[in-house]
C-alpha cells in the first residue's frame, strides 16, 4: 500500500512538474509577449510586468524540473502552490473586473481567464498540499535527509 | 545552509531563478527593459510623420477621429462575433492574421499607416495583433486603446453590416 502511495505522489511530482516546465519554455522563448500578457491584467505599478516576466519563468523553469527529478521537493512544492495561489487571484479579479484576456498561462495558445484555468490551478494545489505532506521520500535525488513530522 | 529545510530550499530556487534570469536577459539578442515604458502617444495631427514614424503609437479619441475623418484603415481586432455587431465605419475583422496582412497590403499604399482598435482599454488585443503585424513587417500602426466602447461612448459613427 505505501509502496503504492509513493508511485502515486512520485506521478503527482511527475505532472505538477511538466506542467511548470512547459509553462515556462514559451515565456523563457518570448520574454515581452509574456510581459504584455502580465500587463492585460492591469495590476502591476511601475511598469514591473517586464521585471516578473524576465524573472517568474526561470523559476518556474527550475521548480518544474526540479519537481520531476526529486531535488529539493519541498522548497519547490512550496514556490508551486504560492505560485498557483496567486494565479488563480489575478484570474479571479481579472474575471471579476470583465477582462476577456488570455492568461499567459504559457500551457496552451489563446487560453483565456475564466472558471476552467480557476478549477486547474485548485487542481494543481491540491497536488501539491499532497506531495508536501508525503510520508516518504521516494526517488529523490536531494536533500536525502529523511522527511521531518509535518 | 540546511538543504531540508524547505525555506532555505526556496531560497535556493529563487536565487538560482535571478542569476539565470538576468544573465540570460542580458544576453540575448531580444533582451527587454526591466521597467516597461509603455507607448509614445501621438498628442496632435502634427506628430503623425508618415515617413519615419515607425513601430507601436497610441493615439486617443480626437486623433482615432481625425484619423477616420482622413479615411485611414481601420483594424477591429476583435472576435468576428462583435464585429458583426457593429464596427467602425471601414474597418477590416481580424478573422484569419495571413488574409488580414494580404488585406492591409493590398489597402494601403507604401509607407502609410493604419489604426488597430480592440473593445476598450482593458482588451489587450489590439496590442497583441500590433506586435505581430509589426513582426510581419508593417512598420507605422497606431493603437486606439480606448477602442470600440469609447467610440460609441461619444457617439461616433459606426457600422453594422
Amino acid at each position: 500500500m505505501n509502496y503504492l502511495k509513493s508511485y502515486s505522489i512520485l506521478i503527482l511530482r511527475i505532472i505538477v512538474g511538466s506542467v511548470f516546465l512547459w509553462a515556462s519554455l514559451s515565456k523563457i522563448i518570448d520574454p515581452s509577449k509574456f510581459a504584455r500578457e502580465i500587463s492585460n491584467y492591469h495590476v502591476m505599478p511601475f511598469g514591473l510586468e517586464n521585471t516578473i516576466a524576465i524573472f517568474l519563468p526561470w523559476l518556474e523553469f527550475f521548480i518544474g524540473s526540479a519537481l520531476i527529478l526529486g531535488i529539493m521537493v519541498d522548497g519547490s512544492v512550496i514556490i508551486c502552490a504560492s505560485l498557483l495561489i496567486m494565479f488563480n487571484i489575478l484570474v479571479a479579479q481579472a474575471m471579476v473586473r470583465g477582462f476577456n484576456i488570455e492568461c499567459g498561462c504559457g500551457l496552451k495558445e489563446g487560453e483565456l481567464v475564466g472558471f476552467q484555468k480557476l478549477f486547474e490551478n485548485f487542481t494543481f494545489l491540491g497536488f501539491c498540499v499532497l506531495i508536501y505532506f508525503r510520508k516518504n521520500k521516494f526517488l529523490e535525488i536531494f536533500p536525502k535527509t529523511e522527511l521531518s513530522d509535518k | 545552509m540546511n538543504y531540508s529545510n524547505s525555506f532555505h530550499q526556496v531560497g535556493i530556487f529563487v536565487f538560482i531563478s535571478l542569476i539565470f534570469s538576468i544573465s540570460t536577459n542580458f544576453f540575448r539578442s531580444d533582451s527587454i527593459d526591466y521597467l516597461s515604458k509603455g507607448f509614445d502617444k501621438v498628442e496632435s495631427l502634427d506628430d503623425l510623420n508618415l515617413n519615419n514614424d515607425e513601430g507601436i503609437k497610441e493615439v486617443s479619441l480626437k486623433i482615432a477621429q481625425d484619423l477616420f475623418e482622413k479615411k485611414i484603415l481601420f483594424i477591429d481586432a476583435r472576435a468576428k462575433e462583435y464585429y458583426l455587431e457593429g464596427h467602425i465605419p471601414g474597418a477590416i475583422c481580424f478573422d484569419d492574421f495571413d488574409s488580414l496582412a494580404m488585406e492591409i497590403d493590398n489597402r494601403i499604399q507604401n509607407n502609410e499607416f493604419f489604426v488597430v482598435y480592440c473593445s476598450d482599454d482593458d482588451c489587450g488585443s489590439s496590442e497583441e495583433l500590433s506586435y505581430q503585424l509589426l513582426d510581419e513587417g508593417f512598420t507605422s500602426i497606431y493603437l486606439f486603446r480606448g477602442g470600440w466602447k469609447l467610440w460609441i461612448d461619444n457617439k461616433m459613427p459606426i457600422e453594422k453590416p
